[in-house]
């Protein structure tokens, strides 16, 4: 079991010379506020949200590539930063990630089969270059690249996008880590290809016992590939609870927003549509009270002044004032 | 290596590439085997069947190039000469791209206090004029072959850093260097195995902007007068036939060694264009 326990990333931002004079605090960009969720493993967890609500801090801060400010990461009993500073690379070994962009996060220079192999050889693993070799191709054919030996010579540029994040999956598979952060993989594929690596990720993960943590802002992908749902407001998980629940039983306004902004392919099907304006505010200056209070439909004199605790029971918990007042009302998914 | 017959590859696809490369490895064959079959000495008098010195004598079977003032065989000095050019050129030019390269890349990777120290240190040399810097070296010191190739070095690799490092800057934020950094890759990893294996094509046309910067340079310190008076090189040749005031009488004398700097000297820019127009890996695949 993986635990995220109150995980937060503040940025501080340059100061001019007049505001060193005067010894101002430095302004403190909050980017993840104070974030808690735990991830079994055999389980995706999903983070939802806009652009800049804080979730790809998380994955960076996840899987090493930044320090939190505070909080920590757990593996069990490990404290993640305590084991980062002791032994980077049994850290590593430990987190890996997916990105976003399979064409910038593979090496132009290299051929798919060295691709896979340099985790090996990064982590100083003292194999024989056919051990490795074995390994990259057995990550490749579970990345559902076979037969491999089709693909170990070849560049990235020879590659299509979906068979690219696959390479990607298999770099990251490479090293069998505990956990896998797959940060929007499929949002810069082709539609027909985004269900084939869903697929992919969702076998790796009960067959591997990974623990994910799938990175998205797009709530339809999230709903068929997540078990747990977070869903994120700036720096915050607002909402979080089994996927199927938060989904066909929104207890936070953003959440319902954020739904009704969902399109279907289905033209008859409308949804009831939350009215929410305006833009996400800007992190350097985050609202007092319930962060969501100016965008909010049905906020009340309350929400500016108080933030809101997490409301709820058996798992699904919302930080709304108004959460779960009245009955859950079910919505039928097309 | 597998550079090494890319590089060869990539530049023996354009016309100009090819011709420039068979240019190139003639004189770099005749670098190595040159003085070998160089018929007399570099600084050998040669006289006629009466015992006469052969002062400028133009060209004949015995001597194709003719001979100089002091009675020496113009091709043999030619020979030897083609030695000191490729010698001071390539050594000169490797010498550069491996500071500039490792410079450069530790400069645009790490950044903040590094970066300024470093480039700090690039721009002092940056501020040096070339050849005064160059010459006024060799006047302090040994007139030495060695001493020009080590002063030449030093002064050319500031370029070759300041442009790997922009292009470093630019490749340490792409998401490959972040995806190799948690796989648990360390920072040498990275500059060297990620990053460097993409910054070679830059490295490779410097290698040969380099390359014929020093062989020019090596002919205009010979031609100025303060070359290793030891070593005959293409730029001492004309000197020579200066100092003796015989550049009008023996044309022969002074075109030879003219053209030959010429030659190999576009020979290798054309090289470094050649190879300029493909560095891609895309554009390799395609042809």
């Amino acid at each position: 079991m993986i635990k995220v326990d109150n995980l937060a990333k503040y940025f501080y931002l340059g100061q001019s010379f007049s505001e060193k004079i005067r010894r101002q605090e430095p302004k403190a960009l909050r980017a993840v506020d104070g974030v808690n969720f735990t991830v079994e493993a055999g389980q995706v967890m999903g983070l939802v949200g806009e652009s800049g609500c804080g979730k790809s801090t998380i994955a960076r801060l996840l899987v090493g590539l930044e320090t939190p400010t505070s909080g920590d990461v757990y593996f069990g009993a490990d404290s993640a930063q305590s084991l980062k500073q002791r032994d980077r690379r049994a850290f590593h070994r430990r987190v890996q990630m997916v990105f976003q962009d399979p064409y910038g996060s593979l090496n132009p220079q290299q051929r798919i089969g060295e691709i896979v192999t340099r985790p090996l050889i990064y982590q100083r693993n003292k194999m024989t270059d056919s051990e490795m070799r074995t390994l990259a191709v057995t990550a490749l054919q579970e990345a559902g690249l076979s037969p491999a030996s089709d693909y170990l010579d070849k560049f990235p540029h020879q590659l299509s996008g979906g068979q690219r994040q696959r390479v990607c999956i298999a770099r990251a598979t490479v090293l069998e880590p505990e956990m896998l952060i797959a940060d929007e993989p499929i949002s810069m594929l082709d539609v027909s290809i985004k269900w084939g690596i869903i697929q992919l990720l969702k076998r790796l993960v009960r067959e591997r016992r990974l623990a994910m943590v799938y990175i998205t802002h797009d709530l339809s992908s999230a709903g068929s590939i997540c078990d747990q749902l977070a869903v994120m407001y700036l720096g915050n998980i607002v909402e979080s609870g089994p996927a199927q629940q938060v989904i066909h039983s929104p207890q936070h306004p953003y959440t319902k927003a954020l739904l009704a902004s969902t399109p279907s392919i289905d033209p008859a099907f409308t949804r009831e549509t939350a009215q929410i304006t305006g833009a996400i505010p800007n992190p350097l200056n985050v609202p007092k009270g319930c962060r969501f209070h100016p965008r909010c439909p049905i906020a009340q004199p309350v929400c500016a002044t108080q933030s809101p605790d997490d409301r709820g029971a058996e798992g699904h918990y919302a930080a709304c004032h108004f959460a779960f007042d009245s009955q859950p009302k079910t919505e039928e998914l097309a | 290596m597998r550079t090494f017959l890319t590089f060869i590859n990539v530049t023996w696809k354009s016309t100009g590439g090819r011709i420039s490369l068979c240019i190139f490895g003639l004189c770099l064959i005749l670098a190595v085997i040159g003085p070998m079959i160089a018929p007399f000495g570099p600084s050998e008098r040669c006289y006629d069947a009466a015992g006469k010195l052969l002062r400028l004598t133009p060209p004949s079977w015995e001597h194709p190039l003719g001979t100089t003032v002091m009675g020496r065989d113009v091709l043999s000095q030619m020979l030897w000469g083609a030695r000191t050019a490729m010698l001071v050129g390539l050594l000169t030019a490797l010498g550069t791209v491996v500071i500039g390269l490792n410079f450069g890349l530790i400069a645009g990777y790490f950044g903040g206090r590094i970066d300024a120290i470093l480039m700090r240190i690039t721009d002092i040399l940056l501020g040096l004029p070339f050849l005064p810097f160059i010459i006024v070296l060799l006047a302090l010191t040994d007139r030495n072959i060695w001493t020009i190739i080590l002063a030449m070095t030093f002064v050319m690799w500031r370029s070759t850093a300041r442009i790997v490092r922009a292009e470093v800057m630019s490749l340490r934020e792409r998401q490959f260097v972040a995806a190799a950094r948690t796989t648990g890759a360390s920072d040498a990893d990275i500059l060297y195995r990620e990053i460097a294996p993409n910054i070679m094509p830059l490295a490779v046309t410097s290698i040969t902007f380099a390359l014929a910067w020093a062989i020019i340079t090596e002919a205009s310190i010979g031609f100025l007068g303060f070359g290793d008076p030891d070593v005959v090189s293409w730029g001492s040749i004309i000197y020579d036939a200066y100092a003796s005031q015989a550049m009008y009488r023996a044309p022969w004398w002074v075109v030879p060694p003219g053209i030959a700097i010429m030659v190999l000297v576009t020979s290798v820019y054309f090289i470094g264009r050649a190879y300029e127009e493909v560095i891609n890996p895309r554009l390799q695949e395609r042809s």
